[in-house]
């Protein structure tokens, strides 16, 4: 039961991707042109790996050029064997020193990239949370809690993975291209011009095949999307899958999701198998003609052997960066993808803001004014709430009943602006509650919601989450206010028991007493009680009602009940009904007004004190 | 066994392929050293100033061995790839198994965000290691021993300058593998919990929001956000220092090849050829001795990923079926709790020595306070938990004798805590019954009351419930959720307080729908409103986790006592709503 409220929470979603995993939103030069913009505060290190590239690069040139002239000079001088072992031993040396500042700046470059991708992978991580964080309720409603989870942890990782172990290599690959080609120019044209004349049909091979690669690559992102969405599904919903012993269907899905992720896999391996080998032919072409041609030019006398064997290498080299392609070539599409995904989040454009002149509330008295309000969910979709008009006064006990659906939620959720209203205002003493501070509004507010929602954490640290400056005893007080002090007692650690770890010995009535708990600790000027006892037995909801009658006191308060009987100390009652504030006043006048509320208190009136006789 | 070892045996399950792809291998190391040696030979030929043909003809030799060697590579990089990608479907398969077998007691005590954290992320990390790297492994340890027997038949001389400086790369590869490991482990274990954290944040967003925790909870994210980036930026260091060495240890043994090798030729022990063809081996190999590197980072990260996922396969379900439990198709419906106590935890029982019968047929109305046992009383009957002591029967049958499947087919539950998938309103409702008919859904949701206010979706029972999680309240999932649990038509059926979020009103409409369903079959009913106890024929009355009263209304009102205090309590509440009315 560890997850309840975990899953049950009304947007909590499922934790399943549905979304389309179609293709991304932004072309990849915005993206890099974005990743470019993201690494700036780490442009120092930025700086030194494009320097240590250079020189890398640089160096990987070099090297070919002193076996060339070793060989020419000293081993092989004019087509003999040659004597001169202390000039070779001078070659070697650079050659090893070369070597030694090829690994330097390698080192450089792979902590340098790192240092900078993990800063800009951290930062997009935070920068997503942080967003999450600032987004109404209303764009989590058709996302699944599963899906988002995914994009911050997940195709972030992908793009991770990407940035840490190959982009290195591909930028260091590309620009050795430049430096080998321009080196091959210098030293001999022709023989330059031969070698290099394979990079147009191996920039062919890579046009024609990249629509397919691309395709099959996108076709496993989408096959892989989908297993995640049936894998996290599986996993939260089992408890409902075991008690149904839905077990094979359920994994029969899983099985086919599972199937298709492979086949798509399949060939999509296909053709990066294919690549790979046909660049090597290509490759292979060049070495027939650098080494046919080569010959030639040395047999009239243009050119050492030790050049040649130096083209050969550079051949060798220049493809390299090819070879990485083909082969990084699908994790280069999943990190573009996933990059989007996460840049998506990160740009999502925050529907309730903060207006820049926002107020701060010191105190709070309480007044409570719906003007006119209207709003509906989501486009097309009929009104959750229809011009409703209402004031309350400061302390005044407030129930609001209706059927399922009726809008008592909603009502809430604009009090405490998790919506703005489509139409109207709310007014909290007066201010539109736009025009408040958003800490100010909420921090005077508290709400005890149908689903008790705790966080792992200690039993204190739950209860402390109403009002984090709240001292030990203040917390310990507030629990024996609403009868919760005697089954905390009773747990392992007392107040520090784990909630997590103990919620197998914490009831769902329990759970709801605590957040009661968590709510009346922040003692705040505005209370909401959401269905705040559903789930907790008559006996204990008496207690619970004592308590809240000491704390109703000083304070306006919102209840919203199925059973009537919480509602008893309400000094007056807002009927809703489809949106619509249908009635309102005293339980006095509204049992006089014979209308809804009559009818739902005699059904519950009848029922509660009839039961059905035994036969 | 090891995790190498049981990584080994879901490889070798594709024998074939590790055949084929063997096959691969050999063929393209052995063809691609072959370039190399046809390069020596051109070497020599020029040198000695030979006919431009026969130098023509080893040129386009070199393209006739790379086609050889290319098919080669395309077999065994096909083939790694496809038995790699097949491995994982097996390793998720069991995975996701095992997962799926495992007992209520283990998600309790495994977050959510965890499990979905093993069944994806660390999958992916075995299959980024089997599909990219494995093939990449294989390849060059084998090119390492081909390199090592071609210097030798070349050339004994050129051995030593030529390799020499081999072992201290796998010296090194040992150490940083062993240096990098518990970093590796570390990763895993963090990316899981950077997982949980997010989705409890997420969930509780209500909460966070209402209370302006917001910066709490960033805090909350940005710790462990910092300590994922800091292991990996630890393991970004190490890498640092290892991929380059490769590279570089094959660059010094260029330096001392040449210095050797180079004395070599000047003395005529060596022709130029070998000299050349011995250089070009050690470029060739240069990129795979780098990709060495990333290889074993993937291997490690796998390898950590790997063990998490064993752990959870290797976890045996506390409630699993016994050796010889038996199939029960049908049953009458007799449930019996004999000396039945329950307990998670030594010395806390959350029941006391239960006995009671219920026959069949009848209805029950659980009643008690918070935390008295309801639940856990009910969780017992389809096993969902095992009494720790004492024996609950169906028709006289131990429920642990009873295979689980068929078990479960005959007790329904409607828990308190409601849970939909992301799929059609209809296909929820049928998530019992697979395949059924649209009427008997409709049926079975006009009972339950969801028939009413599903057919004003504009998709009516083809809505998504995911798109539309926001704007179903907690009473219209209940609703589908009493659905779904009729629809199942089991011989038990159980509802764990499963109308708390519905309508006074509804929940009326609902009990006296529900009349014909609950007439033929034993129907358990946990409630915190005394008004369903109309439904019942008798109550049972949970106080600390004792049955302490069973009875008819009318025969436990007259005992006075704690139902009598219950009953009293909601009369009171009631009637001094009244009494205000008055």
């Amino acid at each position: 039961m560890s997850w309840q409220g975990g899953f049950g929470g009304p947007q909590s979603g499922t934790g399943a991707y549905i979304e389309d995993q179609g293709p991304k939103s932004q072309s990849d030069w915005t993206l890099i042109r974005r990743l470019v913009k993201y690494s700036r505060e780490r442009k120092r290190e930025v700086a030194y790996m494009v320097a240590s590239v250079a020189i890398f690069s640089a160096s990987g040139v070099l090297g070919p050029i002193l076996t060339a002239y070793a060989i020419d000079e000293y081993i092989f001088p004019g087509g003999r064997p040659g004597d001169d072992v202390t000039g070779l031993s001078v070659i070697v040396i650079a050659y090893m020193l070369i070597s030694l500042v090829t690994y330097a700046t390698e080192n450089i470059q792979t902590y340098y990239m790192a240092t900078a991708g993990q800063y800009v992978v951290y930062k997009l991580r935070k920068d997503a949370v942080e967003k999450l964080e600032k987004l109404s309720l209303r764009y989590f409603n058709n996302r699944p809690i599963g899906a988002i989870i995914s994009h911050v942890t997940n195709d972030v990782e992908v793009f991770n993975n990407f940035l840490t172990f190959q982009s290195t290599q591909l930028i260091s690959g590309f620009t050795s291209i430049i430096g080998i080609a321009i080196v091959m120019f210098f030293i001999n044209v022709e023989l330059a011009i031969v070698a290099l004349s394979i990079v147009p049909m191996l920039a062919l091979l890579i046009y024609l095949l990249h629509g397919r690669m691309k395709e099959a690559w996108m076709s496993t992102r989408r096959s892989v999307g989908a297993l995640t969405a049936k894998v996290a599904e599986s996993v939260a919903g089992i408890k409902v899958t075991q008690s149904f012993a839905a077990e094979e269907a359920d994994e029969a899905e899983f099985a086919e999701s599972n199937r298709r992720n492979l086949t798509t896999n399949v060939e999509a391996a296909k053709w990066s198998s294919f690549v790979g080998p046909m660049a090597q032919v290509i490759q292979s072409f060049g070495i027939f003609a650098v080494f046919y041609v080569g010959a030639t030019i040395i047999y009239s006398g243009g050119l050492e052997i030790g050049i040649l064997a130096a083209f050969y290498i550079w051949l060798n080299n220049l493809f390299r960066p090819v070879q990485q392609i083909t082969q990084f070539y699908p994790q280069y599409q999943s990190a573009m993808v996933g990059l989007d995904r996460v840049l998506q989040i990160i740009d999502a454009p925050v529907d309730l803001n903060e207006s820049p002149d926002a107020i701060e509330f010191a105190e709070v008295r309480g007044e409570v004014e719906f003007r006119h309000v209207s709003l509906r969910y989501k486009e097309g979709d009929p009104n959750a709430l229809t011009d409703v008009n209402v004031h309350i006064q400061p302390r005044e006990i407030v129930a609001i009943v209706g059927q399922t659906g009726a809008g008592k939620s909603t009502f809430v959720n604009l009090l405490f602006r998790f919506y703005d209203p489509d139409e109207g205002a709310v007014l909290l003493d007066g201010h539109d509650v736009r025009d408040l501070k958003f800490q100010s509004l909420r921090k005077h507010m508290a709400i005890v919601l149908q689903d008790p929602f705790l966080f792992s954490g200690s039993v204190m640290e739950n209860i402390r989450y109403g009002n984090l400056d709240a001292t030990d005893e203040d917390v310990i007080r507030v629990a024996k206010d609403v009868g919760l002090d005697d089954f905390i007692m009773g747990l392992p650690q007392k107040y520090d028991t784990l909630i997590r770890e103990s919620a197998n010995n914490i009831s769902t009535g329990q759970k709801q007493l605590v957040a009661i708990a968590r709510a009346l600790v922040a003692n705040p000027n505005v209370l909401v009680l959401d269905e705040a006892t559903s789930k907790v037995d008559p006996f204990t909801e008496v207690l619970i009602q004592r308590a809240l009658d000491k704390a109703f006191s000083d304070r306006t308060t919102f209840i919203i009940a199925h059973r009537l009987s919480t509602i008893r100390m309400a000094t007056r009652i807002l009927v809703l009904d489809h949106g619509r504030l249908v009635e309102e006043g005293s339980h006095d006048e509204l049992l006089r007004k014979d209308g809804v509320y009559a009818k739902l208190y005699r059904i519950q009136f009848q029922n509660s004190v009839a039961p059905r006789p035994s036969e | 066994m090891s995790k190498a070892l049981r990584f080994i045996r879901y490889l070798l399950r594709y024998k074939l392929g590790v055949s084929a792809i063997a096959a691969g291998i050999a063929v393209t190391v052995y063809t691609r050293l072959l370039v190399p040696a046809f390069i020596n030979i051109i070497t020599v030929d020029i040198t000695s100033r030979a006919s431009l043909g026969t130098i023509l003809f080893y040129s386009l030799a070199i393209i006739g061995v790379t086609a050889v060697s290319g098919v080669g590579q395309f077999v065994y990089s096909y083939l790694t790839q496809t038995t790699g990608n097949k491995m994982v479907y097996d390793i998720r398969h069991d995975l996701f198994t095992s997962i799926q077998s495992k007992s209520f007691s283990f998600y309790d005590q495994n977050q959510v965000g965890d499990l979905i954290a093993r069944a994806t992320g660390d999958v992916e990390a075995v299959r980024r290691f089997v599909t990219q790297s494995m093939g990449q492994l294989l390849f060059t340890i084998a090119l390492m021993i081909g390199v090592v027997i071609e210097l030798v038949s070349l050339n004994p001389l050129l051995l030593l300058p030529g390799v020499g400086l081999m072992p201290i790369v796998a010296l090194t590869g040992y150490l940083f593998d062993r240096q990098q490991s518990p970093n590796w482990k570390q990763v895993r274990d963090q990316y899981a919990v950077m997982n949980t954290v997010l989705e409890e944040n997420l969930t509780g967003m209500r909460v966070v929001r209402a209370f302006t925790r917001e910066d709490y909870e960033m805090k909350k994210f940005d710790e462990i956000n910092r300590k994922y980036y800091n292991t990996n930026m630890a393991v970004a260091k190490t890498r640092a220092y290892f991929i380059p060495l490769m590279p570089f240890l094959i660059g010094l043994n260029i330096a001392v090849l040449f210095y050797f090798g180079g004395i070599f030729v000047m003395r005529g022990q060596v022709s130029l050829g070998d000299l050349v063809e011995a250089y070009s081996i050690l470029v060739i190999i240069t990129p795979n001795a780098r990709f060495l590197g990333l290889t074993l980072s993937q291997a490690l990260n796998a390898s950590w990923g790997l063990e998490r996922i064993f752990t959870t396969i290797d976890t045996t379900p506390e409630i699993r079926d016994s050796p010889d439990s038996i199939v029960m198709k049908d049953a009458r419906g007799e449930i019996a709790f004999e000396n039945v106590s329950f307990s998670y935890e030594q010395g806390k029982p959350l029941l006391k020595s239960v006995n009671v019968t219920i026959q069949a047929g009848e209805t029950i109305a659980i009643v008690g306070k918070t935390g008295s046992g309801k639940t856990t009383f009910a969780n017992l009957i389809p096993r969902f938990y095992d009494a720790t002591s004492g024996k609950v029967t169906i028709d006289g049958v131990d429920v642990k004798e009873i295979k689980l499947q068929s078990l479960r087919r005959l007790v329904g539950t409607v828990s308190q805590e409601t849970f939909l998938f992301s799929r059609s309103v209809r296909d929820n409702i049928a998530f019992g019954v697979r395949g059924a008919s649209l009427d008997d859904i409709v049926r079975c949701a006009k009972v339950a009351h969801a028939d009413e206010f599903i057919r004003t979706f504009p998709k009516g029972y083809d809505t998504i419930v995911g798109e539309r999680g926001s704007t179903l309240s907690g009473g219209q999932k209940q609703r589908i959720a009493i659905a779904r649990a009729l629809l199942f038509n089991p011989r038990i059926l159980i509802f764990d307080d499963s109308t708390s979020s519905v309508d006074v009103e509804t929940e009326y409409e609902i009990q006296e729908a529900m009349r014909t369903m609950v007439a033929n079959r034993t129907t358990l009913l946990i409630t915190q409103r005394l008004s369903t106890i109309r439904l019942a024929d008798k109550i049972a009355v949970f106080d600390a986790g004792e049955l302490v009263e069973f009875g008819t209304h009318d025969d436990l009102i007259g005992k006075r006592g704690v139902y009598t205090q219950i009953f009293e309590a909601q009369f009171a509440s009631t009637s001094q709503t009244i009494r205000s009315g008055a």
